[in-house]
């Protein structure tokens, strides 16, 4: 343990230092938080906003185009019939222009419910003008259900077995009678790719596998050529991703958790690199959360830059506080340390023998109070002394001249 | 009689052999064996205690023994 004051000083100055280089660390550390879960937060925004708009835009565009396909008489004919293969003569040339010009992935026709059926589940297919091989197959779909429900336009997305498709849905009739479903879809697995070049953010898409089919996912990834990632989450499964790595997507929470208004979640390191990530969820047409679209953005540029002006605040104050330190501790030593040191040496001489040694105040303080003080002491103590020497003098001279 | 008196002058000597400074050496010594040596004179009554004090106060500051 420290014995002078001034060592003591030393200490208190050292573990000042010690707790405000903590303070100062934990508040830069706070702020790259603070200022990561800012940027994320700005991230989840832009990409739900730019997802929104997406959706926005291709629904406006189809509700257009199958508005004007439902008055069209050939295509109303083609229903009627329900021949494949009318419809598909009828309407290939103008999806391929549509699937080139609008990314249209899907343009179906669906026959009417079976009368009496007030709550069918699905439609059966007439054609499929995209994958036309494929039809006469009864398929259960949010979409198809509500169509057929509630006889009216339907639009919202839908996850099919290959990923999330934009669909639209109108009736045709004719004279009070249902002729069929005409459908336009668009896979919007492709805009995760177009935002990514507006804002250099990576994104992912990710649905719970309780949605998708095992077996169709794997024979669609091993067409595509690509690696069959059904295994690398328990219940969830990545069906878009921009980066390169599936890895830093990989999530394990809930999507039926995540608040509609997105969630901030950990900064990812990878490669060097500094990842904030973002998710929001994506509602199909029913309304329930179907998926959740990842947001990556690369922050190591500001992670950098804050953990740089972190070490060098933490090296300012540690140089500022050491000269603090240095100055607070002469100026002690000056004021107080030399002052009472300088008192203890006279207060060493005085009780030594030399009682002519004046302490003079040197400043108007405290410690000036208490060299007056010491003074006065000082005064009394060689009156004392004096007195006493005396007494012992005339006592050993009585004593002297008794023995004579 | 004179033994606390005997030890004074032998400080008094070691401090002279030694060139200290006097009046600063018999304030430390006096002020650790809380004799006051000053007021030791040939006639102050011997006392064992405070002889003792004064050698382990001597054996402190000036590393001698009186």
């Amino acid at each position: 343990m420290p014995t002078t004051i001034r060592s003591k000083m030393l200490v208190v100055i050292a573990a000042s230092l010690a707790v405000g280089v903590a303070g100062q660390s934990w508040y830069f550390h706070r702020l790259s938080q603070e200022e990561a879960a800012r940027l994320t937060a700005e991230s989840i925004h832009s990409a739900s906003a730019a997802f929104a708009e997406v959706e926005r835009t291709s629904t406006d565009l189809m509700e257009a185009s199958i508005a004007a396909l439902g008055r069209d008489p050939e295509v109303r004919a083609a229903m009627a019939s329900r021949d494949p293969a009318r419809a598909l003569v009828l309407s290939q040339p103008l999806y391929r222009d549509y699937r080139v010009r609008f990314g249209i992935t899907h343009w179906n026709y669906w026959e009417p419910e079976p009368a009496g059926d007030m709550a069918p589940k699905g439609l059966r297919c007439i054609l499929r003008v995209g994958t036309p091989d494929m039809h006469g197959d009864f398929v259960e779909r949010v979409t198809l259900a509500r169509v057929a429900r509630e006889h009216r336009m339907i639009t919202g997305l839908d996850l099919g077995y290959t990923g999330l498709v934009l669909r639209v849905l109108v009736p045709i009739d004719e004279d009070g009678k249902t002729l069929g479903y005409l459908e336009l879809g668009k896979e919007i697995g492709g805009v995760f790719k177009d935002m990514k070049k507006v804002s250099s953010n990576e994104y992912g898409f990710l649905v719970e596998k309780r949605h998708m089919d095992e077996k169709k996912w794997t024979t669609t990834r091993t067409t595509a050529g690509v690696r069959n990632n059904w295994n690398d989450m328990p219940d969830l499964l990545l069906i878009e991703n921009t980066a390169p790595d599936a890895e830093i997507l990989t999530y394990g929470g809930r999507i039926a958790d995540l608040p509609d208004e997105g969630r901030a979640l950990e900064i990812v390191k990878k490669d060097g690199r500094a990842l904030a990530r973002g998710v929001f969820p994506v509602r199909n047409v029913a309304g329930d959360k179907i998926g959740a679209v990842f947001v990556l953005r690369d922050i190591s540029a500001v992670y950098d830059q804050m953990r740089s002006a972190r070490w060098q605040a933490i090296l300012g104050t540690t140089v500022l506080m050491i000269v603090l330190g240095a100055i607070l501790a002469a100026v002690f030593h000056l004021l107080v340390v030399r002052r009472l040191r300088k008192m203890i040496a006279v207060a060493n001489r005085v009780v030594g023998g030399e009682f002519d040694v004046e302490i003079v105040p040197s400043a108007n303080d405290e410690l000036g109070e208490f060299e007056t003080l010491f003074e006065q002491f000082r005064i009394l103590f060689v009156e004392l002394i004096g007195h006493a020497q005396q007494r012992a003098t005339g006592t050993a001279d009585r004593s002297s001249r008794g023995a004579r | 009689m004179g033994k606390l008196y005997d030890a004074k002058v032998k400080l008094e000597q070691v401090i002279r052999e030694k060139k200290l400074d006097e009046a600063e050496v018999k304030g430390s010594l006096s002020l650790k064996s809380g004799v006051l040596l000053a007021l030791v004179r040939p006639d102050t009554p011997d006392d064992p205690a405070k002889l003792e004090k004064l050698r382990a106060a001597a054996r402190q500051v000036l590393h001698a023994e009186i």
